[in-house]
């Protein structure tokens, strides 16, 4: 049975990455209030079962990189409204690794104290045809949904 | 960071992967990269707020459930991994925290052997009706070279894996008389093992002797190569498991919660 990493996502207005300060805010700051924070549906991970692995992989699209850098792209990518428990990022990685769409390879210099290493992930071609698929199956997801509730796409 | 909370992030990595039943490199690769991860943004809260206790908090937070987390690793593991773990747990490789013993070595190094037997001995029955049919049995002493073979093998696998256990556990005391003696024994194995395939097969002492002398230049080159790099590779892995498996990982949620 596929376990889903816990995600929420706030759904952000069309300009959201333009809005001004959005950057700067911070997200553990938990006193201050986003516009987003009025007002906006909060999307649980329920409602993106199975669109994990193709986030990460549209991530990689732009580059190798390793757990953390896959996050903050992400975490542009949904205009920082993207919240992921972080520990969750990696399960995916390792199921998409074992399925061969991503390869990965410690880094070659060590990373903090003690040494900890960090793994760097990039596409493979059979993650890119993963893509391309999870991309059409979104695609068809949101057209036939705005069909039914009458909002198309 | 203080060593103090290193132990902490540790101990909270150690916490989501330690019930993961996956193989004990999988299980190695998920550690040190979740450390990787979480001492990073460990660095990132610490930057943010310079209190060490709080930005572990965050840290931990932003992790996300351990519970949670173990459960998607797990979900993670590929067959082949869970087969792997099933093996490991058959083989019962040496614990990291228990002490040497001769006896303990030679289980180890039976289960190793027993393992490699059955495995030559299933792929030898697959195998043997396209041989038979191929005219690979043309006489009976082929035949009994390809029951030998599976025989030697599992005996050359326990002589290594005990061999190299005692190195580990002379190297480890100091004791560099006893890992001469082992050298010496290690350059004895490979012939010991010809001598004895060879003699079972031609019925004759001499000519599994005169085989054996064959390979003694070689494998006094080789075998205690083979010995020690096979001690070098469990003392590595079980130097590296030790560091986790000695963490004391089940108060550390309710820690953390009270913090």
């Amino acid at each position: 049975m596929l376990h889903l990493p816990v995600v929420a996502l706030r759904l952000p207005p069309a300009n959201c990455c333009q809005a001004s300060g959005l950057e700067s805010r911070d997200p553990l700051d938990t006193n201050s209030k986003s516009v987003y924070d009025y007002g906006m549906a909060t999307i649980h991970g329920d409602k993106l079962r199975g669109h994990l692995e193709a986030m990460i992989l549209s991530t990689l699209e732009r580059g190798e990189a390793h757990g953390l850098e896959i996050l903050d792209r992400l975490e542009q990518a949904g205009c920082g409204l993207l919240r992921l428990k972080e520990g969750s990022l990696y399960p995916a990685l390792y199921r998409l690794e074992a399925a061969g769409q991503v390869k990965a390879d410690w880094e070659t210099e060590q990373h903090g104290r003690r040494g900890a290493r960090r793994r760097i992930y990039r596409l493979t071609p059979k993650g890119k045809r993963q893509l391309h698929a999870g991309r059409v199956e979104w695609q068809q997801f949101v057209n036939i949904l705005g069909g039914i509730l009458g909002a198309p796409a | 960071m203080n060593d103090l909370t290193l132990v902490e992030l540790r101990t909270l990595v150690e916490r989501a992967v330690r019930p993961v039943r996956t193989t004990a490199a999988q299980k190695m690769r998920m550690r040190e990269e979740l450390l990787a991860h979480l001492t990073a943004i460990f660095e990132e809260e610490l930057t943010a707020n310079p209190n060490e206790s709080l930005a572990l908090v965050r840290a931990a937070q932003r992790f996300g459930n351990i519970e949670e987390l173990t459960e998607q690793l797990q979900d993670s593991v590929s067959r082949a991994q869970s087969v792997g773990a099933y093996l490991e747990t058959f083989l019962q490789s040496p614990c990291p925290t228990e002490a040497f013993t001769f006896l303990g070595a030679a289980r180890y190094a039976s289960r190793v052997s027993v393992f490699v037997l059955a495995f030559n001995l299933v792929v030898l029955i697959v195998l043997f009706p396209w041989m038979l049919l191929q005219g690979e049995f043309d006489t009976g002493r082929h035949l009994l070279f390809a029951i030998a073979w599976p025989v030697a093998l599992a005996a050359f696998m326990f002589g290594l894996f005990f061999l190299s256990l005692w190195v580990l556990h002379a190297q480890s005391s100091r004791a560099w008389t006893q890992t001469a003696i082992i050298a010496a024994l290690s350059t004895l194995l490979v012939p010991a093992v010809t001598f004895a395939v060879v003699a079972v097969i031609v019925f004759d002492v001499k000519t599994g002797w005169e085989s054996a002398r064959t390979t003694l230049p070689l494998a006094a080159l080789l075998s205690p190569l083979l010995v020690f790099g096979m001690a070098w590779t469990f003392a590595h892995e079980l130097r590296q498991r030790r560091e986790w498996v000695s963490l004391e990982v089940d108060s550390i949620v309710a820690r953390l919660s009270e913090s």
